[in-house]
């Protein structure tokens, strides 16, 4: 028996609780250690399949080239073509923010990966927060994919005056967007075995309420309600009068007011994420349930 | 990694594990379902600690409440003196855990870059983390596979995947859930003289292992806790349990035959024998005597040791030929039965739906 | 053969024989019948048990629905929407329910066996195929969209969609459904056995297909707005017919374009062939595939990871 007991466990006891003292610059540090841990996959891992990619790809593709064909059916201004193929370059951000973000945990906690996370010294906020990373930058990828396909296929143009501007917007919006996946990520814990499901609801119906394919401002008071709480809305009324000059008159709010919007949304959905992550951990350690896989 | 301004306001516990009536009840459809019960465990630095029970027992909600991952109901349990339920962060800087049958991980990542990317989360700087992966992987014997997708791993390389990544951060105590479920024979040794090289190079750190492996806490384990439905039943030493079903020393002693001038009667009667019967039964035919038999096995119950020389001095001098003399150890298995009042099989078995 | 030993086998004096509830069948097409009703009362419990009745229903109505009002949506951008326009999109949006849950049914019934509930080798282990299983399941995701449909119509009467006069067309109504039915759940469950070949894809192909259907069967526009050669496809799809028939029982007019000129008896009879020629095909294919799967050590493997 190698026990240590009197002193010597007393001494043992002291040196392990000394080493579970961490500064603040430490704790910081390890912060952003474990969100490029965490993004790292996300990043460099989906380069291994290209197969992913190819599937990534192939779904906008296809949901954009129904719309391009059903707008050309009705003989509709080309620029709204334009403005199709923008939504789809945008839509990869949304579903990987259903998927990628808010789903993520649910399959987590059955892969196993959960119960490391949450045994491991670091937070669900930062891991949650690598997931939002890689995931943004590897989407950012493909929707530059998505954009140059419609534009070859479709022809679809657009005139930005203010670049900068208009890059300002996109990183709001996808700020904005995934600040809700991180919220959604705690929803779909709790959901259980409704969160498949879960995420078949934020699809079509946010598309619809978020204007993505028809201006917002044509769904009147919802299209209103739309823009104050789904980021999609307010990033596709601005991305599109941004891009797009010649369909301005559709915009529902003048462009500042919606990129002022899409940073509100980042902070206060960014909080609550949080709040509902470290509120889920709470929950999951008195019910036993939510954490870890049912056995 | 330390901040030394940083002082310890309250006494605390020296123990690794200190565990005090813990209780844990889940509520479910069916109404409460208590899965703990006043589970009192205090387990010294540096100990190996087995939990043994059949499934549904307890262990792993127990090392799920000591790993911080669930509250107990009632009770409080320290880890080094840190309070599991209240100073889960602190906590979680020491430990690691590794669960049986696990295939966590992303399997488009390599073997070393899941491990780098944990070693991210246990806090590691990059480069120290990159030199303990490497280690790891060689200790474990899969640095050639460190490159190989997960995906493309087999149960006993996840196996030791999850090992390398739970010593990673060389953690003070490491929970092992049923570790070698599931391995081969191999795998399983391989994985067990891994747990001991690790306790062994630093003192103090240690192994809290639940297992319903009887052979496994027996070679393992310094002391073992044996559960059933939420209690502990009896906690000490692997020959401290043996002894609780062994009051007397027994001996095998095998002979070519029983003298016939010395009957069983006779070698009862010699000081110090307690019991003594033919345990070869079948070798021995049908005659109690064991005439028949090329060579009896005599179990003989004694006082103590010392008494065996009594009777092997009697049967030499009644002329039988004395063939082997084993001293007869309980299993773990029989102090199960004695405890629990059935096998561990038999009650895996009630426990399942 | 198949009788005796099916008489042979008994669990504690009840022949299994005699506990077959379909009397007439024997051997294996009483297998493959029984195993079609467990598969579907299977389908039935994971597709509808999964919540309460009541979100079941919104579940139900509101992905449906939604995708409806995306499509008015764009309807709306040129600012012509006319009621023609509604129940040409509203018949097509109502099929395709049904179209995509049938056609992503098999491939997802057959990969949570393999993956999730890990039973397929179990199923497979069985004396029935895994033919009537994957059918079982495509046909209750199929009804169970079919629902969705009845609601995506409903809603588009109410948003003022021309039903035909005289009423709804029933006899063709009764003749196109079963028959586009079954040529995509042929397709469906062809599809399901060439997923299983697959390693991380699998889940997405199904979807990659009905997508690509979506816009070469003309639910939403004319065939004619699409280029000329993939005109060709889109005419070649079952599915292309079975929307068209659809549209005339349903709205009693035909689609504009050259598919509307097509007599509905001729187009009954293309989608018949089309039918047959599928079955024909398909359970071939599905056999191939699987012992193809069976022989790479396919059947049971996790890539989900």
């Amino acid at each position: 028996m190698s026990a240590l007991t009197g002193a010597a466990a007393t001494q043992v006891a002291e040196r392990v609780r000394a080493e579970t003292l961490w500064s603040r610059s430490y704790r910081a540090r390890h912060a952003l250690q474990s969100i490029g841990g965490r993004a790292y996959p996300r990043i460099f891992g989906m380069l291994r399949e290209p197969s992913w990619l190819f599937f990534d790809l192939v779904f906008p593709i296809l949901n954009m080239s129904s719309i391009v064909f059903l707008l050309r059916s009705r003989g509709v201004d080309e620029a709204w073509v334009s403005a199709t193929i923008l939504a789809s370059a945008l839509l990869t951000f949304w579903a990987s923010v259903i998927w990628m973000m808010g789903a993520q945990f649910h399959w987590e906690r059955d892969s196993g990966n959960l119960t490391l996370y949450i045994t491991a010294p670091v937070g669900l906020g930062s891991v949650a927060l690598g997931m939002a990373f890689g995931g943004a930058v590897g989407v950012l990828f493909r929707a530059a994919i998505i954009v140059v396909a419609g534009a070859l296929l479709y022809g679809a143009a657009y005139t930005i005056a203010d670049p900068l501007l208009f890059g300002a917007t996109l990183l709001a919006s996808i700020a904005a967007m995934y600040s809700l996946g991180i919220c959604l990520s705690s929803i779909f814990l709790v959901s259980g075995r409704e969160a498949d499901h879960l995420g078949g609801l934020l699809n079509e119906p946010m598309q619809l309420l978020g204007g993505v394919y028809a201006p917002v401002r044509n769904l009147g008071a919802a299209g209103l309600v739309a823009v104050g709480i789904l980021p999609l809305a307010p990033a596709m009324d601005a991305l599109r009068q941004l891009a797009l000059p010649q369909l301005g008159a559709n915009g529902l709010l003048p462009v500042q007011a919606e990129i002022g919007i899409l940073v509100a949304m980042s902070v206060v959905f960014g909080v609550i994420g949080r709040f509902l992550l470290a509120y889920i951990e709470r929950v999951g350690r008195v019910g036993g349930k939510l954490l870890t896989r049912a056995d | 990694m330390v901040s030394p301004s940083q002082h310890e306001p309250i006494a605390r516990s020296s123990a690794a594990v200190e565990a005090r009536g813990i209780g844990r009840v889940f509520q479910a459809k069916g109404g409460p379902v208590t899965a703990l019960q006043g589970i009192d465990l205090r387990i010294e630095p540096g100990e190996l600690f087995g939990v043994l029970g059949p499934n549904g027992a307890g262990k792993s909600t127990l090392i799920k409440i000591l790993s911080t991952l669930l509250l107990p109901t009632s009770g409080t349990a320290s880890i080094f003196g840190l309070n599991v339920a209240t100073e889960t962060e602190r906590v979680r800087r020491i430990m690691n855990i590794v669960a049986g049958g696990d295939f966590s991980g992303y399997g488009l990542l390599t073997v070393r870059e899941q491990l780098a990317m944990f070693a991210q989360f246990y806090g590691m700087p990059y480069r120290e983390g990159m030199r303990r992966v490497d280690g790891q992987l060689e200790a474990f014997g899969i640095a050639d596979i460190g490159d190989r997708k997960i995906s493309a791993l087999s149960t006993g390389q996840r196996q030791k995947l999850n090992f390398a990544r739970s010593f990673l951060n060389d953690p003070w105590i490491l929970f092992l859930d049923e570790p070698t479920i599931g391995l081969d024979v191999s795998a399983a040794r391989d994985v067990r003289s891994r747990i001991r090289a690790f306790q062994a190079e630093v003192p103090g750190r240690t192994v809290l292992l639940t297992t319903h492996y009887m052979a496994e806490a027996d070679e393992l384990c310094d002391r073992i806790a044996i559960v059933d439905h939420g209690r502990i039943l009896a906690q000490g030493t692997p020959a401290e349990l043996k002894r609780m079903v062994q009051r007397e020393a027994l001996f095998i002693v095998g002979l070519d035959e029983i003298p016939p001038s010395t009957p069983l009667e006779t070698l009862r009667r010699l000081p110090g024998v307690v019991s003594i019967a033919v345990r070869d039964a079948a070798d021995a035919g049908n005659d109690i005597s064991g005439v028949a038999s090329p060579m009896v096995r005599l179990a003989i119950g004694l006082r103590d040791d010392a008494s065996l020389a009594g009777v092997i001095t009697a049967l030499a001098g009644a002329g039988a030929h004395l063939r082997e003399i084993t001293k007869s150890e309980p299993t773990l298995e029989e102090v199960f039965v004695q405890l629990v009042g059935r096998g561990i099989a038999e009650s895996d078995a009630e426990a399942r739906p | 053969m198949q009788t005796d030993r099916a008489a042979d086998r008994s669990t504690g004096g009840l022949t299994l024989r005699e506990a077959r509830p379909f009397g007439p069948l024997r051997g294996s097409a009483a297998d493959a019948a029984r195993s079609l009703v467990a598969a579907s009362r299977l389908a039935w419990s994971i597709e509808a048990n999964w919540t309460q009745p009541l979100y079941l229903v919104v579940f139900l109505a509101i992905r449906p629905l939604a995708f409806l009002g995306l499509f008015l949506a764009v309807f709306s951008i040129g600012g012509r929407l006319d009621v023609a326009s509604i129940g040409f999109v509203v018949v097509g949006q109502a099929v395709f329910q049904i179209v995509g849950a049938a056609l992503q049914g098999p491939t997802h019934a057959l990969l949570d066996d393999r993956e999730r509930y890990r039973t397929i080798r179990y199923i497979f282990a069985t004396p029935s195929s895994l033919l009537p299983v994957s059918v079982g399941r495509a046909l209750v995701k199929a009804a169970i969209a079919g629902s969705s449909a009845l609601i995506v119509i409903v809603s588009g009467v109410a948003l003022g969609m021309p039903l035909r006069g005289g009423g709804v067309d029933l006899p063709l109504l009764l003749v196109v459904v079963p028959l586009g039915l079954l040529s995509i759940v042929g397709i469906g469950v062809a599809l399901g056995a060439v997923c299983v070949q697959l390693r991380n894809d699998a889940w997405q192909y199904p979807e990659a297909v009905a997508g690509t259907v979506f816009l070469l069967c003309g639910a939403i526009f004319p065939l004619e707005v699409l280029p000329g050669p993939v005109q060709a496809i889109g005419a070649a799809l079952p599915i292309t017919w079975w929307i068209e028939g659809v549209r005339r029982a349903l709205l009693g007019v035909a689609s504009p374009g050259r598919l509307g000129t097509i007599p509905t008896e001729e187009l009954v009879a293309i989608l018949a062939v089309g039918t047959v020629v599928i079955w024909a095909a398909a359970p071939r294919l599905f056999t191939f595939a699987i012992n193809r799967a069976r022989e790479k050590g396919h059947l049971d493997r996790n890539t989900a990871s």
